[in-house]
């Protein structure tokens, strides 16, 4: 490939200071939030979406990979380059292009950050439901590209759940729009293949999403535990008996430790687990479901049960909540985020199963997660410059990834495959099931130029991952990358 | 291959009794052989045999939708999946259960309820109707403002691809980004890509109270107002009705037009809804009001998806969906457009979701002269034209879900293609590479 050439065709496209090519200007555009990194060939800012259809065009005509990137923000290393290869930011398409109030609808530009959205509509008692952790940086492109969820999926659902409309430009440039406020159109649902399809399929250049009203009442309780086991009890029991919070989290020793040397907020020191219970809605659904919470989580022998009183305390309990991976990033120079999904009633025996895990390898490992969707984060923190320990972690990792999927379960909640998990894709799916969508990828992208040596199994074996890891940069202030 | 062979062949797969001459008609084609696989593993032994034998097949679940698609190009095979009739797996506390496709939507339903759970999905007539089928014709009712429709409530899928390959796509949990959407695209896809052997869906608790209002107004503006106001109360669910489709839903005319609106949730929380949904009908014209006894409220709504269904009165069904604000205009607009027509039309709008339905019946005995029958055809049709062009000037589309095999040869079914054509024939070409499945009746000649 001519690199002089598809700058200078791309300058032609976007303008001149639109393009990011000298290999020293390139640097800061090699990673994503995971542990990958790869140069491009070319960093591309489109404004429009004409822009960017011509890009596609030229990408497609000089047969050159394309990666789409949002704020990068991501875990699994979609929005990591390919070598030689555009990397299509969408930094430059942030505008709010339309509040619906009356059919409760907003259309946005990709790079809108999540939580602008809610900000932006608040006054009108609206927001946008989707909030993953990263949710002050993160934009909506990217979750639309990797079907990001939340604490609050429990109740509300992922990204996929709210969107109405999608206009994308496919591999080649042709623009098309996808659903829309008028919703079962005739068709297939090319928007829900696209949704969760981590930039495999073509770039999403607007989003047409739901509103929901703020919800008028809202109670965040703190309850603590000895151990985490103990506390996945009380959210298997408080979900048994037919309450769906809107958030269940859970968050064990070593994070709560973390949170409170970084943030301060309160969480006991000695508390062997701690679930944050939100729930919402209207006064009298909340008195009903109080009391029933209360006396689940004491009978799955809860030692303390706080209540957030003001908004502000409430606040408080969610702001450790969010900062904690940022948080981790005092406690060792590397970590390892996994987000294997368990039967939510298979997770007490699973996370007995990860204490083990860490005991046995002699490894730290942190879990904050979604208990109320059985979406594990165990995060297995290390130092990559010991190689025993990257060995260690390595190992380990296998062996939650593989309990997981003996449960019931699934590789990943809501972080997406990319490079990070694409290994051990067949470990999930047979041959057959991961041919099937090679072919729906094909069938957006018959050149497979898009995140093109991603998702999918290289065929190396998991050992490839290992060198994944092995590459991780030594990030002591991953704390900064998430403040 | 010749026909005998081929029944010799899918003879060898099932047992004798999965081997059935007595197949259903698919407008006007009847398939020569009906085969009903027990299993999944035969379900994917018996695709994999009529690929070969490049065979047109007819995807039958409980044949309550069979109308629905244009007219096959050919109809050789009935595959049934009558007798794929397990709950596979419900483990009730993880509001997750997998059932295979021809199980009814009534059984699993009932199964669920036994753990005070429920599948939000409204499907007509359920105690027919698949799972699979609901699925592959993406079936839903008002309630999906709440709960969402079909997509929102599959978490993963088995199916059959045309060319036998058995695949999994999603998996049984309520949450799961592992891979890319494969069971996604195939809701609504009337089987055309594959067909569906296994579904596990995200079930809910039922919940605590459900409670129906009705209020009843003279003006069609009206009802639509009041829906308006009224979804300041977080209501599950609301719909508008004509006079006829009165007659479905209560066996009665109540009013020129009623709004039936739903709450559900913790008790004390629908009964404050409730009155305060009543003071806001009224204060927005409604002229009378009343709650809904139970018994009454889960047979209204399932009218309410009933409506125009195969075994009802109407000869002709059309859904339209347009932007929710503008179908206070669409409903007015119909009812004006259809009163030419010699029969009359039962019209249900769910001003929540953008969504209406129509029925029509047909007309009465002394318009059967042939001079008449052609003019009602004319003006039936010209109705059908005039509806989906209303419905495209408001945002959206209409499909003609229902209708005779002329008047779908005069009036294309699906409408206009939409955008992704081209994506969509890749996908069909791939998934079923000699266009066995229900060849011709989806969308743009797929």
């Amino acid at each position: 490939m001519d690199t002089r050439e598809l700058v200078e065709r791309l300058q032609a496209i976007v303008g001149g200071e639109h393009v990011v090519y000298l290999p020293e200007d390139l640097i800061v555009f090699e990673r994503d939030a995971s542990i990958d990194a790869q140069l491009p060939a070319a960093v591309v800012f489109p404004r429009t979406t004409s822009e960017v259809s011509e890009i596609l065009a030229v990408a497609g005509e000089m047969q050159v990979p394309v990666v789409p990137k949002g704020a990068g923000t991501g875990l699994s290393g979609g929005a990591v380059p390919e070598e030689n290869g555009i990397l299509l930011s969408v930094s430059r398409m942030r505008d709010i292009l339309e509040i619906d109030e009356e059919n409760r609808t907003a259309l946005v530009e990709p790079g809108v950050v999540n939580l602008e959205l809610s900000s932006e509509v608040k006054h009108l008692g609206l927001y946008y439901a989707p909030d993953p952790s990263s949710q002050y940086a993160c934009t909506l492109g990217g979750n639309v590209a990797e079907n990001s969820g939340g604490a609050h999926c429990l109740r509300y659902g992922c990204t996929i759940n709210h969107v109405l409309g999608l206009e994308v430009v496919f591999p080649g440039g042709e623009v098309a729009w996808l659903g829309g406020k008028a919703t079962l159109g005739p068709g297939y649902d090319l928007m829900s293949a696209i949704i969760g399809s981590e930039g495999t399929m073509g770039v999403v250049t607007k989003i047409l999403v739901k509103l929901l009203p703020i919800p008028e009442s809202v109670e965040t309780y703190l309850a603590i535990f000895d151990s985490v086991p103990d506390a996945c009890e009380a959210v298997s029991s408080i979900i048994g008996n037919g309450i769906i919070p809107a958030a269940l989290e859970i968050m064990d020793q070593v994070v709560t430790r973390a949170i409170e040397e970084a943030h301060n907020v309160g969480y006991p020191y000695d508390a062997g687990g701690v679930l944050i219970i939100e729930i919402d809605g209207m006064q009298e659904e909340l008195d009903e479901q109080r009391e029933a919470i209360l006396s689940l989580c004491r009978e799955a022998r809860a030692r303390e049960i706080r209540v957030a009183q003001t908004a502000a305390e409430r606040e408080t309990v969610w702001k450790g909540r969010k900062g904690a991976i940022g948080a981790l990033g005092r406690l060792a120079p590397n970590y390892y985020i996994q987000d294997c999904v368990v039967p939510r009633t298979k997770l007490p025996e699973i996370m007995r199963f990860v204490e083990d895990v860490a005991e046995r390898h002699d490894i730290i490992i942190a879990n904050v997660f979604h208990a109320g969707d059985g979406n594990l984060h165990p995060n297995l923190l290390f130092d990559v410059r010991d190689s025993d320990q990257v060995r260690r972690v390595i190992t380990a990792g296998e062996e939650i990834i593989s309990a997981c999927i003996d449960a019931g379960g699934s590789l990943s909640g809501e972080h997406g495959i990319g490079t990070e998990k694409q290994e051990y894709m067949d470990w999930l799916y047979s041959d057959e099931d991961l041919e099937a969508m090679r072919k729906l990828k094909r069938a957006f992208d018959p050149d497979w130029l898009f995140n093109p040596t991603k998702v999918f199994p290289t065929g190396e074996g998991p050992h490839a991952a290992k060198i994944h890891i092995g590459k991780a940069p030594i990030h002591t202030t991953a704390a900064a990358v998430w403040k | 291959m010749q026909t005998e062979t081929l029944h010799t062949q899918l003879a060898q797969i099932v047992s004798s009794e999965a081997m059935t001459r007595e197949t259903p008609t698919v407008d006007g084609k009847r398939p020569s052989q009906g085969v009903s696989p027990k299993s999944v593993a035969e379900l994917a032994a018996v695709v994999g045999e009529l690929h070969r034998a490049q065979a047109a097949t007819v995807i039958v679940g409980g044949g309550t939708m069979l109308d629905l698609g244009s007219p096959p190009k050919s109809a050789e095979i009935a595959v049934s999946t009558g007798k794929l009739d397990s709950i596979a797996a419900y483990q009730p506390a993880d509001l997750i259960v997998t059932a295979q496709a021809g199980v009814t939507v009534s059984d699993l339903q009932a199964t669920l309820r036994e753990h005070s759970q429920t599948l939000p999905l409204e499907v007509p007539l359920p105690a027919r109707a698949t799972i699979g089928g609901a699925v592959a014709t993406n079936a839903s009712g008002p309630l999906r403002f709440a709960f969402g429709t079909a997509k929102d409530l599959v978490m993963g899928m088995q199916f059959v691809q045309g060319d036998g390959t058995l695949v999994k796509s999603g998996g049984e949990v309520v949450k799961n980004v592992a891979g890319f959407g494969l069971h996604k695209l195939h809701v609504g896809a009337l089987g055309t890509l594959g067909v569906i052997a296994t579904v596990t869906f995200k079930v809910f608790p039922l919940p605590r109270a459900d409670q129906t209002l009705i209020f009843t107004f003279d003006d069609r503006e009206s009802p639509f107002t009041a829906a308006a106001a009224l979804r300041a109360y977080h209501p599950a669910a609301g719909v508008v009705g004509n006079a006829v489709a009165q007659r479905c839903l209560f066996g009665e005319v109540r009013g020129a037009h009623v709004l039936v609106v739903r709450f559900m949730g913790a008790q004390g929380a629908v009964s404050r809804q409730v009155r305060d949904a009543l003071a806001a009908g009224i204060a927005a014209g409604a002229t009378g009001s009343e709650v809904a006894a139970e018994a009454e409220s889960a047979a209204l709504w399932q009218q309410c998806v009933d409506i125009g269904a195969e075994g009802t009165t109407a000869d002709t069904l059309f859904q339209a969906n347009t932007v929710p604000t503008e179908m206070r205009h669409v409903y007015a607009d119909l009812i004006r457009a259809a009163e030419p027509l010699p029969g009359s039309a039962g019209m249900i709008a769910d001003p929540l979701n953008g969504s209406l339905k129509c029925g029509i019946l047909p007309g009465s005995e002394q318009n059967q002269e042939t001079q008449d029958q052609e003019s009602a055809s004319a003006k039936l049709l010209s109705f059908l034209q005039h509806a989906r062009a209303v419905s495209q000037e408001h945002g959206g589309s209409l499909v003609l879900q229902r209708g005779s095999l002329a008047l779908k040869t005069a009036f294309d079914v699906w409408g206009p293609s939409p955008q992704g054509m081209s994506i969509m024939q890749s996908l069909k070409q791939t998934f079923d590479p000699h266009n066995i499945l229900n060849p011709g009746r989806f969308v743009g000649d797929i």
